[in-house]
């Protein structure tokens, strides 16, 4: 499943996310458990990738490079920390996102 | 003849500036000993401290416009002591070395900064020196990826089998893993071999 990161509306069908939200945002992260995030405001992350949209197609989050699975213990994924934007998420199901563009800090730990 | 003397001319110009090697590798591969030792040999002091205790080395640590001689060539460095590199920090294993585990958290928190860190500092490297310890398993993951990252951004790369000195340690097994690189043996606790390090570098650059 895919959450809107605009709206916060959960979408299953992969032509919706070609298409892109009923808010207007194209702007999806996967979520793996729906009701964990359900409380967190993920509106910034949509303003920060909407642009590296590129010809209006769907952004979407599929990896979390650095996931903290409790305080002090991080699963880091190399692969993709070398390839995409940095995306991180915290124990609570929280999302961070710093794009390589960036020059802000990219997240406080937790 | 005219696009050899460009060459030339290019070589004699543009290698005045100091090149970037950045030192990478998994943690307690020996990264820093090996920067320690390079430095001290060249410039006389260390880079950085070096500890038992891993993810000792949590943000990168330079040192500037570092001479060598090799191959009848004379290089300005930029040394980078990277982080080391990992796919999962744990406060957990920090605890037997008598952190609390407040300390051993916040160590994990740097760590963790520092391999993105490390992975950030890919965009300003001209040469990396991937340091592997050989008396460990060459096919980990973080070597792996790294090199195929380091590949992928066309960065040359000089792989160091280190600690040598170690009973059980394999310079063949390394050559073995990685047969298209080129490795170079070395103990960084000894010292052992470094000049090979310079020739390697200077033959890369030149």
């Amino acid at each position: 499943m895919h959450k809107c990161m605009r709206c916060g509306k959960i979408v299953s069908d992969v032509l919706q996310i070609e298409k892109g939200c009923d808010c207007g945002s194209k702007v999806f992260v996967f979520v793996r458990d729906p009701g964990k995030q359900d409380e967190v405001d993920t509106k910034w992350i949509e303003s920060e990738m909407a642009g590296i949209s590129k010809n209006g197609k769907p952004v979407v989050l599929e990896v979390e490079n650095i996931k903290m699975l409790e305080k002090g213990v991080f699963e880091i994924d190399l692969n993709s920390l070398m390839k995409n934007p940095l995306v991180f998420k915290d124990a609570n199901g929280v999302y961070y996102v710093k794009l390589p563009i960036s020059n802000t800090p990219p997240f406080i730990f937790g | 003849m005219f696009e050899k003397l460009i060459g030339w001319l290019k070589g004699l110009f543009f290698r005045r500036k100091a090149m970037s090697i950045g030192i990478y590798g998994a943690t307690n591969a020996g990264k820093t000993t090996l920067a320690n030792r390079i430095c001290l040999d060249l410039v006389g002091e260390p880079i950085g401290s070096v500890s038992v205790i891993p993810h000792e080395t949590r943000t990168v640590q330079k040192k500037e416009k570092v001479e060598i001689k090799a191959k009848g060539l004379k290089l300005s460095l930029n040394i980078l002591d990277m982080p080391g590199v990992a796919v999962k920090v744990d406060y957990h294993d920090f605890l037997p070395y008598g952190l609390t585990t407040d300390e051993a958290q916040q160590r994990a928190k740097e760590a963790t900064r520092g391999i993105i860190e490390a992975v950030r500092w890919l965009e300003n490297v001209d040469t990396a020196l991937l340091v592997i310890d050989a008396t460990e398993d060459p096919y980990s993951q973080v070597n792996l990826t790294l090199l195929g990252n380091l590949e992928a951004r066309d960065i040359p790369v000089i792989l160091v089998a280190n600690k040598l000195d170690l009973r059980g340690a394999s310079l063949g097994k390394v050559k073995e893993a990685f047969p298209q690189y080129e490795v170079v043996g070395v103990s960084a606790q000894t010292g052992e071999n470094l000049p090979k390090i310079y020739d390697a570098i200077a033959n890369r650059i030149s």
